[in-house]
């Protein structure tokens, strides 16, 4: 279980490394390497170069843009700083609750935002959040910075939009209105395992507080690519916020195709889509209408 | 002091907690060549050529050995001799060793493995045991009336062994019966997952095989190695280092007669470790079986008569001990409840799989299961609770299992009435709400009865060695119980007895870590020992003190005069003496479980006729599920068990532990799967799921005394026997909370869900 010979490259500041990605031919690049060692370790990768980004300046961090109304998170930004994050906590508590699930405290402490988004793993936390968030991905190279859409960033198993030679550099999130609704599910056989199914759930009440002004709800674990269930979305924007209407939402869950494998089966995998969407929904509802003080991990 | 009933510190502990105990994985020898094994791609062949010219002549390689390297024929415990090293003309599961190679490095030997040419024409793989039994279906031995047995055996084809127990009249009892109730149910298989993979190092040396591995039971490492490599036992000396776990997978010879026969050839030590992929694809897992229970009852709820059919999947071959311990499933299913008339056939049948083997608490969990499940099925039809329908049918002291065997110190009802006070059964089920659930599982159980050896010497410095083939398997029996028990018999601290290293060479013969009989079988034997050696001290001391040696005591390392504290003797000074006037003071001691009367008549194709020391347990679960997803969430645990007398609470307590988590781990996660074409699914601990301590509920442990009379100092086994009611006691627990009985091991989400929604299914009908 060790890993096969690689180059290792080790350099300071982003304009180093995209000339780096843009020179060597079959290069990763590793950030927390929660992911990739243990891909290299099993020879199920197998790259000519590896170009650690640790040391590189001013890809970590979390900036708060105000007129924009997003939240931009660096790429090498370790998931434990966001989960203990104050601000996230208040303003975009999602965050914080989606990455509570990813591995064990050990995973976190090394595993970065950017490093789970660019492995794009089928049942990824990290993933369904950023569906779920319509995320703004920024992929630099030596031609240019580029701003990818979440929705146009997945393009297979483990396969995103990103270019060899390109880089990922932050995402930026759309900021909810204060006192929103939000919920992270998920199932695994057991803690720190691979979810099978998870959900994340974002939700605005009116002004009345009963009837949702938007939500959305993004699923992984279902296929090689999160899925955002537009359909459940449809049925209860403008709509009334009662429990009829969230568990009719959730039904619609039980339409989308999953694949079976090894960790579950197909339809397994479908009656938890309903079930964590439909705890989703209320878990966020009850946010929304009774605001507390977020809890700080 | 007494030190019996303290929990004294383990004497590998601190070793083992900083990481500086070498383990067998660890071990190696100067010049120590790499081995690796060529196993079989596929499940079943037949071998047209196997040419490892090309290998052999490979940089770097200095053996290679196949078949025509190891001629012999053997079985776990020489059961049933189907079993050769090396795959002959015929592959018999996919993963059967075929060839090995030994070489200067693990770059080069894999090399020499990959060019290895074997030609096979692949035959219909045999899966599954019904298949397996089915006329008109493949043999797997087709030699199979060939085979040498240890006793004669009913068997035939593909069915490997059988085992039955009958007494009374069964079918009279059924038409007599006010109900008769049917049940079928399965099991997985369940790998022992022991932290260290197999590992073995082997010399040759002045003609004769040294091999170190971490075996639980080293002289029966050395009579299989002699078996299939068809030399002495004595040829071979089996020399143990810290073992890192075994569970029942490290009982039998498995990488150690490759790595002796390679070593032989290469005139060079060799190392071969397995991957844990090869664990999981190759060691021996728990079988999978289908166990058929048909039980009449009168309408009380009093048993009258069981028919019970257990198929168990041997594998390939008898490598493991599934053959052996045939019999110990009529045992077990008889042993816990007067059942006046039986009739148990335990089928043990070939199929082209990896062979099973085996697992703490052996061919039982799996019964119990059945039986449990079953028994609730006869409460809910009679309307009897659950827990009165056990009651009502408990074997009493005094009364006899289905063996024949009158079970005089059973302790059942008292183990039952111990659990009862820890989670009072009336208030569980006054609080019942829908799914959460509770059941509770009594159980009988043995102490393996096997024989063992020791030699117990007093050192010059006052200090005393037992020497001791007892393999520490990590219960702690040699590091704490045998020190314990002879620390008690003469007087000296703790601290101040020591145990030599496993070897087989040094010590006598030892029947291993096995059936929770270390220290049961060591200790009686290691107490004889001391007793002698105790007898030698008095006899010197005696005349040191000019006084009778029925005046003498020993107590805090020194020989006294009863009463007068100021007559003693240091012990060094009695060995010192000794030494000059009569000879080193040291002495042997020897044990294997005296006779038990038991109905020989009732039982043919049986290597285990009967319960030894038997052990008195009840377990008591409760749970609740989530109705949404089908996870099963284990909220409180308690145990009674029985353990003759506690020598280290601690340590025993550490036993309990482990097996019911083992258990949990049998009854919610593990499932070492096959594909449909014969390979192991599972060949890592991402998808073989082991249970974590977040999956452990509180555990109440009550400990009971209820002497043995030929137990060392009263001592039963203990370490064994949490693992088996586990699965029974949550599946039950898990049908109360669903309201639907389970039929399936494992309890996975995706079976619970779907008991669940059929369960509604049929109740909306």
């Amino acid at each position: 279980m060790k890993p096969p010979p690689f180059h290792y490259h080790d350099p300071r500041t982003v304009e180093d490394t995209l000339h780096l990605l843009s020179e060597l031919d079959d290069a990763k690049v590793i950030a927390g390497g929660q992911s990739l060692m243990p891909m290299l370790n099993m020879r199920l990768a197998q790259p000519g170069h590896l170009v650690d980004i640790n040391r590189v300046d001013g890809l970590a961090g979390i900036g708060w843009y105000e007129p924009e109304q997003v939240v931009r998170i660096g790429a090498a930004t370790r998931q434990r700083t966001i989960e203990k994050d104050p601000d996230l906590a208040r303003r975009y508590p999602l965050l914080p609750e989606a990455i509570s699930h990813i591995g064990h405290f050990q995973t976190r402490n090394r595993g970065t935002v950017g490093g789970s988004l660019a492995h794009l793993d089928a049942s990824a936390e990290l993933v369904a959040v950023a569906s779920a968030a319509e995320a703004t991905l920024y992929a630099a190279s030596t031609r240019a910075v580029r701003a990818i859409p979440m929705a146009d960033f997945p393009r297979g198993h483990l396969t995103t939009d990103l270019t060899s030679d390109e880089l990922l550099v932050a995402i930026d999130v759309p900021l909810w209105p204060d006192g929103h609704g939000y919920a992270f599910e998920e199932f695994a056989r057991r803690h720190g395992d691979f979810a099978l199914v998870a959900a994340a759930v974002l939700l605005e009440l009116d002004t009345t507080h009963r009837s949702i002004r938007r939500c959305r709800v993004s699923l992984v674990g279902l296929g090689p690519a999160p899925i955002r269930l537009t359909k459940a979305e449809e049925l209860l924007n403008g709509g009334v916020a009662d429990d009829d209407a969230l568990r009719s939402a959730a039904a619609l869950a039980r339409n989308l195709s999953a694949v079976g494998d090894d960790a579950a089966p197909a339809e397994y995998r479908l009656a938890l889509a309903e079930t964590l969407v439909r705890r989703g929904l209320r878990r966020a509802l009850r946010r929304a209408t009774q605001p507390t003080t977020p809890e700080v991990n | 002091m007494s030190v019996i009933g303290t929990s004294v510190r383990r004497a590998d502990g601190d070793d083992k907690v900083r990481g500086a105990a070498v383990y067998g994985m660890d071990y190696t020898e100067p010049g120590a060549l790499t081995a690796r094994v060529l196993r079989s791609p596929v499940p079943a062949a037949r071998i047209r050529r196997l040419d490892v010219t090309a290998a052999a002549a490979m940089p770097g390689v200095r053996a290679v050995v196949t078949a025509a390297d190891a001629p012999g024929r053997s079985g776990m415990f020489f059961a049933l001799r189907d079993q050769t090293l090396f795959a002959t003309d015929e592959i018999r599961y996919a993963g059967e060793p075929v060839a090995a190679v030994a070489a200067d490095t693990a770059a080069q030997a894999e090399a020499a493995i990959a060019a290895i040419e074997l030609d096979l024409e692949t035959l219909d793989a045999v899966l599954d045991v019904e298949t397996a039994l089915d006329d008109g279906t493949r043999l797997i031995h087709p030699d199979w009336e060939s085979y040498e047995t240890l006793v004669p055996g009913p068997r035939r084809g593909n069915l490997a062994w059988e085992a039955r127990t009958e007494r009374g009249d069964v079918e009279q009892a059924f038409r007599e019966a006010h109900l008769v109730v049917e049940d079928e149910y399965r099991s997985q298989r369940q790998h022992q997952n022991s932290i260290e993979p197999h590992a073995a190092v082997a010399r040759y040396e002045n003609g004769r095989y040294v091999v170190h591995t971490p075996t639980q039971f080293p002289f029966n490492v050395r009579g299989r190695v002699a078996q299939l490599l068809g030399v002495r036992p004595s040829d071979v000396r089996v020399v143990v280092p810290t073992i890192g776990g075994g569970f029942g997978g490290k009982l039998d010879a498995m990488l150690e007669p490759i790595a002796c026969v390679l070593a032989q050839r290469a005139g060079r030590p060799v190392r071969l470790l397995n991957t844990r992929a090869e664990e999981l694809r190759t060691c021996g897992p728990r079988e999978n079986a289908v166990v058929r229970l048909r039980t009449a009852v009168a309408a009380d709820g009093t048993i009258l008569a069981q028919d019970g059919l257990i198929i168990a999947d041997n594998g390939a071959n008898s490598s493991g001990e599934t053959v052996a311990c045939a019999n110990v499933a009529p045992l077990v299913l008889g042993g816990s409840y007067r059942i006046p008339n039986a009739r148990y056939v335990s089928q043990v049948v070939y199929t082209n799989t990896p062979p099973t083997a085996a697992f703490r608490g052996v061919n039982a969990p799996y019964c119990v299961f059945a039986q449990e499940m079953h028994l609730d099925h006869i409460a809910r039809e009679l309307g009897v609770d659950r827990r009165e329908l056990r009651m009502r049918n408990l074997l009493r002291a005094g009364e006899p299992m289905v063996n024949g065997q009158q079970l005089d110190d059973a302790y059942l009802v008292e183990a039952m009435q111990t659990v009862d006070r820890l989670r009072p059964w009336g208030e569980l089920t006054a609080a019942s709400r829908p799914l959460r659930g509770h059941a509770v599982v009594p159980l009988t159980w043995i102490t393996n009865p096997g024989p063992g050896g020791a030699g117990v010497k007093l050192e010059e410095d006052g200090t005393v060695t037992v020497a001791s083939a007892a393999a520490e398997i990590g219960s702690g029996a040699v590091a704490t119980g045998i020190r314990q028990i002879v620390a008690e018999q003469l007087g000296v601290r703790f601290e101040d007895v020591n145990v030599s290293p496993t070897d087989t060479d040094a010590a006598a013969y030892d029947n291993g870590a096995q059936g929770s009989r270390t220290t049961f079988g060591m200790g009686n034997a290691a107490l004889e020992a001391a007793g002698k050696v105790r007898e030698q001290v008095l006899d010197v001391a005696a005349g040191l003190l000019e006084a009778d040696p029925a005046d003498l005591e020993l107590v805090a390392n020194a020989v006294r005069v009863a009463g007068v504290p100021d007559r003693q003797l240091d012990l060094a000074t009695v060995a010192g003496t000794a030494l000059m006037t009569r000879g080193p003071i040291s002495a042997t001691g020897a044990f294997v479980a005296p006779p038990i009367p038991f109905d020989a008549g009732c039982m043919t194709g049986a290597l285990f006729t009967h319960f030894a020391a038997a052990t008195y347990h009840a377990h008591l679960a409760e749970v609740e599920v989530d109705p949404d997803t089908g996870r099963v969430t284990v909220l409180r645990y308690a145990v009674a068990q029985d353990v003759g007398r506690a020598i280290n609470p601690q340590m025993i307590e550490g036993q309990i532990h482990g097996g019911v988590v083992q258990g949990i781990g049998y009854a919610l996660f593990e499932d070492l799967r096959l594909s449909d074409d014969g390979h192991v699914v599972d060949e890592s601990l991402e998808t073989y799921r082991l249970p974590t301590s977040l999956d452990v509920p509180p555990i109440d442990v009550a400990i009971l005394e209820n002497p043995c009379p030929y137990g060392p100092l009263g001592a039963k086994g203990a370490a064994e026997p949490s693992i088996i009611p586990v699965a029974a006691v949550i599946a039950c627990a898990v049908a109360d909370a669903i309201g639907t009985p389970i039929r399936q091991l494992p309890l996975t989400p995706f079976a619970v869900l779907r008991a669940l929604r059929e369960g509604r299914r049929s109740r909306d009908l």
